[in-house]
């Protein structure tokens, strides 16, 4: 069965090598196939490795070849069907699904093709070096990371997601993308190549991506830390070389210029927008500069911010976007003028419409500021952009680097002393405890101009005799990617603000499965209503802003909300873990960035964005079939009859005695009884079965099933073409697509209604939970074989003209390249397939009973352009049919 | 440097729990390191004063635990 070949590229270092394969052979699949490339290492090396000869194949270079040379060796080495797993010999293994976790993130979708994962450095250093990375085109500084910082592993980067650029100190890469793309470029020798590797793939329609559920280790550089020197001429020579090929198609890829003028220091939400948001749009093709609206000290803490605080400022940009907490004093100076805004009140003042106006769109985060807006005067354009959080950081698998056991923890953090309201906070967390209760307020107090005065409340309620703990921490700053530990440190995220102006902290806390006690008021409103604890509250003049009002919230209520925290402390958390990810999912700063960019773009401010090229398919690819056919179908669809079809043909779907027979199906199921047995355990060890599809698994139980269907394949390879059929597989095979040499699926589709009856006759299933079942199998078999070669049989068409329909699958299989089929004989198949086989058929009125996306995939099958889509479809939530919202 | 001036040297040194004098030498350390908007000299000192100190004050959060919940269990 394929596999993928680990190519280990070693020159001297032999304790670094020595280390990398202990690890390596004490992590990987006993199965895993090993090659270690020597690069003409001129000390221990080639004696040593004699007692790794067992478990490892060794190909010794005659001199040092360098990175690519070395690593093309090995690939060319490797079995030509084989995936290749690149891999420094500075590596240490600390994970052991580490390669099965590749193998899911590098099949999950058809055009993943290279896969890098999250590295740390090496001994016990906990910061990230490596995340995913991207290359800026003014100096080719390649980023490791999408801040460009070494970040301390606080669990971020957790998913598997796209990145410009992968590492390869570790590189997945699916033996498809070496056929659509080659090799590493030999122009290179060492440094450069994988980010030129990574760029001609998406130059192809191959995404690279990082699997955030591998975490290994990397001692930086060390193949080559003993000549600095010789490094440094290494990675001068490929950078000319990667300029000379890509610097000035990195820098066409920008569509225009924007000035962000804003801060880096406060207040913290704005100071976040830009960290977040700058580079977000710079990503997305805007050549973005920044300027301070005060004077400060930079705090960019993002490498793209900083690069676009370095640059020098457009004399006249396409955009200029203004996002700070006041409105603009002076003319804003851009072709278009935009400002994300948004205040603390009800109605902003006046003057902020008067200035504001100057704009030529006005960009909220939300209604009620957008409604704040209009109120005020302005009656210049005003759009609605969402502001969501990043994904990344905040979810509920952020790491805490510590937590207290024996007390609930309340965080709050507070800014400014009349917005933020900490008095009333501290107030209510007053009257609701005393000094014995097992609870701590915990309020970080950002720096800033109303730090003492805040300080000063905060320990005057903290000394109050009998007063619960309250701990401030005051004149502390740390990295603004490190507040998700903070949250996560917490049991519940309290807010006391007056304020109706965007915060990011509530958003994150429901992102990190925190239960959120706040007011439900201004930008904070919908959010604390569906996903938080409301306190109630009245509206007050804010003293500063004369005729402004803003929400003050009730001490006593707030207090029995605090207590009510406590008492159903377990309560409240699990809800919050459980509805974290969607709300996460529904609130992506991705798709703020996303619909930013369409505002700012509306009306041609800037040029056409180049057109993407189309994302990769395998199908595409001019090479023979494997000779491996999987059918797929929903349970009661004719996958028995096509499995027997096939068999007529010529396909081997194992010996007899290992194939199911049962009375539902009495001329047999085509089925192998031990791939048939691993499908159910795996259902089983997911917690479902056939009926109650499963959404997830644990990943062992993931590995357990390829490992099982992988002994079943190899049972079946020494007779190709072979097939295998089992309907449950429309739900599994995503999994075994590692396993499998360039198959042909065959689609067995069948009228839902039919589906449905024939369930209702064997199984007494309910007719809707019937149809939810087959739309979440036939959706899932097609995502599970998009962009590969695929056929589709029809139930009806092949009952009704079983020679025909016989004749033209096999008119398929043979010009998707399968070989060694017999073409088919009008009275074996006439032998096979007898008009009574099908159980009953519907009226076309019958379809009526389907939901839109029933009908619409029903639709796509009946005129096959389902076969031709390039798009996974999303698995809608059906009726008992336990499918979720799912894509691939 | 104005009374002023002064005032809100002497209170954002308190702040950080630094002298003004250590204050001030901290603003000019960060003005030789490049920040790229910062002016050379006194101004910058001044600069660092209209700034929240998250340059200078800034630590791991990790380590901010330690000292606040020393006995809290490390997670891992």
């Amino acid at each position: 069965m394929r596999g993928a070949t680990l190519i280990v590229l070693a020159w001297n270092q032999w304790p670094l090598t020595q280390r990398c394969l202990d690890s390596l052979l004490a992590s990987a699949p006993a199965e895993a196939s090993i090659l270690v490339v020597d690069n003409g290492s001129t000390d221990q090396t080639p004696q040593a490795i004699g007692a790794y000869a067992d478990r490892l194949r060794y190909l010794r270079l005659p001199e040092n070849l360098g990175f690519v040379r070395g690593m093309n060796a090995g690939i060319a080495a490797a079995p030509a069907d084989d995936d290749v797993v690149l891999l420094n010999n500075d590596l240490v293994f600390t994970q052991a699904d580490w390669l099965d976790r590749l193998r899911d993130a590098a099949y999950a979708a058809p055009e993943h093709g290279i896969v890098g994962c999250r590295l740390l450095g090496g001994g016990e250093d906990d910061r990230l070096f490596h995340t995913g990375g991207f290359i800026e085109p003014e100096q080719l500084w390649g980023q490791q990371s999408e801040s460009g910082l070494q970040e301390l592993d606080i669990g971020q980067y957790a998913r598997t997601r796209r990145v410009q650029a992968v590492a390869f100190a570790l590189a997945y890469i699916r033996r498809d993308c070496i056929d659509r793309i080659g090799v590493l470029d030999e122009a290179f020798h060492s440094y450069y190549e994988d980010t030129d590797y990574c760029l001609r793939a998406a130059e192809a329609g191959i995404a690279s991506v990082v699997a955030g559920a591998v975490t290994l280790r990397h001692v930086q550089h060390g193949s080559t830390q003993d000549d600095g020197g010789f490094r440094a001429r290494l990675w001068q020579d490929s950078r000319r070389a990667f300029a000379a090929r890509w610097q000035d198609r990195l820098g066409a890829a920008y569509r225009g210029t924007v000035l962000w003028q804003g801060t880096t220091a406060e207040p913290a939400a704005h100071a976040q927008l830009a960290r977040k948001l700058v580079g977000r749009l710079d990503a997305r093709g805007l050549r973005m500069a920044y300027a301070p609206v005060r004077r400060e000290l930079l705090d960019a803490q993002d490498f793209r911010l900083e690069l676009a605080a370095r640059r020098t400022l457009p004399a006249r940009p396409d955009a200029a976007l203004y996002c700070a907490a006041e409105p603009p004093r002076q003319a804003l100076v851009g072709r278009r003028r935009f400002a994300l805004a948004f205040g603390d009140w009800d109605r902003v003042p006046a003057a902020w419409a008067e200035r504001y106006a100057q704009c030529d769109r006005l960009i909220v985060p939300d209604r009620f500021q957008a409604q704040a807006f209009a109120s005020a005067g302005y009656d210049r354009p005003i759009d609605v952009v969402p502001l969501g959080i990043d994904r990344d950081y905040f979810h509920a698998g952020a790491r805490a680097p510590r937590r207290p056991a024996d007390r609930t923890v309340f965080l709050s953090v507070v800014e400014h002393l009349q917005r933020d309201a900490p008095g009333l906070l501290v107030a209510a967390f007053a009257a609701a405890f005393d000094a014995g209760d097992p609870v701590e307020l915990l309020i970080h107090v950002r720096p800033g101009d109303d730090e003492p005065a805040i300080r000063a409340t905060i320990e005057r309620a903290a000394a109050a005799p009998g007063a619960p703990r309250i701990t401030a921490v005051f004149g502390w700053a740390f990295p603004a990617q490190q507040r998700a530990a903070l949250i996560a440190a917490a049991d519940v995220v309290v807010s006391a603000q007056r304020g109706a102006g965007w915060q990011p902290l509530a958003f994150e806390a429901v992102a990190c499965g925190r239960p959120l006690v706040a007011p439900a008021y201004g930008s904070q409103q919908d959010l604390v209503e569906r996903y938080g604890h409301a306190v109630e509250y009245r509206m007050v003049s804010d003293p500063s802003q004369r005729g402004a009002l803003w929400a003050e919230v009730d001490v006593e209520a707030l207090a029995a909300r605090l207590r009510e925290a406590l008492e159903r402390r377990e309560t409240w958390a699990a809800q919050a873990l459980a509805q974290a990810e969607a709300f996460a999912a529904a609130h992506d700063l991705d798709a703020s960035a996303d619909r930013l960019l369409e505002r700012l773009a509306d009306g041609g401010t800037f040029a056409a964005a180049r057109m993407a090229p189309a994302p990769f398919r395998p199908a595409e690819l001019q090479r023979p079939a494997g000779d491996q056919i999987v059918v797929l179908g929903m349970h009661r669809s004719g996958t028995s009859s096509v499995g027997g079809l096939l068999a007529t043909l010529g396909a081997w779907p194992g010996p007899d005695e290992r194939l199911l027979r049962g009375p539902d199906n009495p001329k047999g199921h085509y089925e192998h009884t031990e791939l048939h047995m691993a499908c159910v355990r795996r259902l089983a060890a997911a917690g479902g079965d056939w009926k109650q599809p499963p959404d997830t698994a644990p990943a062992a139980t993931i590995d357990a099933f390829r490992r099982e269907a992988a002994a079943v394949l190899d049972t079946l390879e020494p007779r190709r073409p072979w097939f295998v059929k089992e309907p449950r597989l429309c739900l599994l095979v995503r999994e075994l697509l590692p396993l499998l040499t360039r198959p042909v699926f065959v689609h067995v589709v069948r009228d839902p209604v039919e589906v449905a009856e024939s369930l209702a006759r064997r199984d007494g299933m309910p007719r809707h939970q019937a149809l939810a079942l087959w739309e979440r199998y036939t959706v899932e078999a097609f995502n599970a074989s998009l962009g590969q070669p695929r056929v589709l049989v029809d139930y009806a068409a092949l009952v009704d003209a079983p020679f025909d329909t016989a004749r033209r699958l096999h008119e398929d299989l043979i010009a998707l390249g399968v070989s060694g089929l017999a073409a088919p004989q009008a009275e074996r198949v006439a032998d096979w397939i007898e008009p009574g086989l099908r159980h009953g058929r519907s009226h076309p009125a019958a379809l009526d009973v389907l939901t839109p996306s029933q009908r619409a995939l029903h639709a796509a099958i009946a005129d096959r352009s389902i076969l031709t889509e390039r798009d996974a479809r999303p698995l809608p939530i059906a009726r008992d049919g336990r499918s979720a919202l799912r894509a691939s | 440097m104005s009374r002023e001036a002064a005032r809100r040297l002497a209170a954002a040194a308190r702040r950080r729990e630094l002298t003004p004098r250590q204050l001030l030498a901290l603003a000019m350390q960060h003005c030789e390191g490049g920040a790229p908007l910062l002016r050379p000299g006194a101004d910058a000192a001044a600069d660092l004063l209209l700034t929240p100190p998250a340059r200078y004050a800034r630590d791991d959060l990790p380590r901010l635990l330690d000292r606040l919940w020393p006995d809290a269990p490390r997670e891992p």
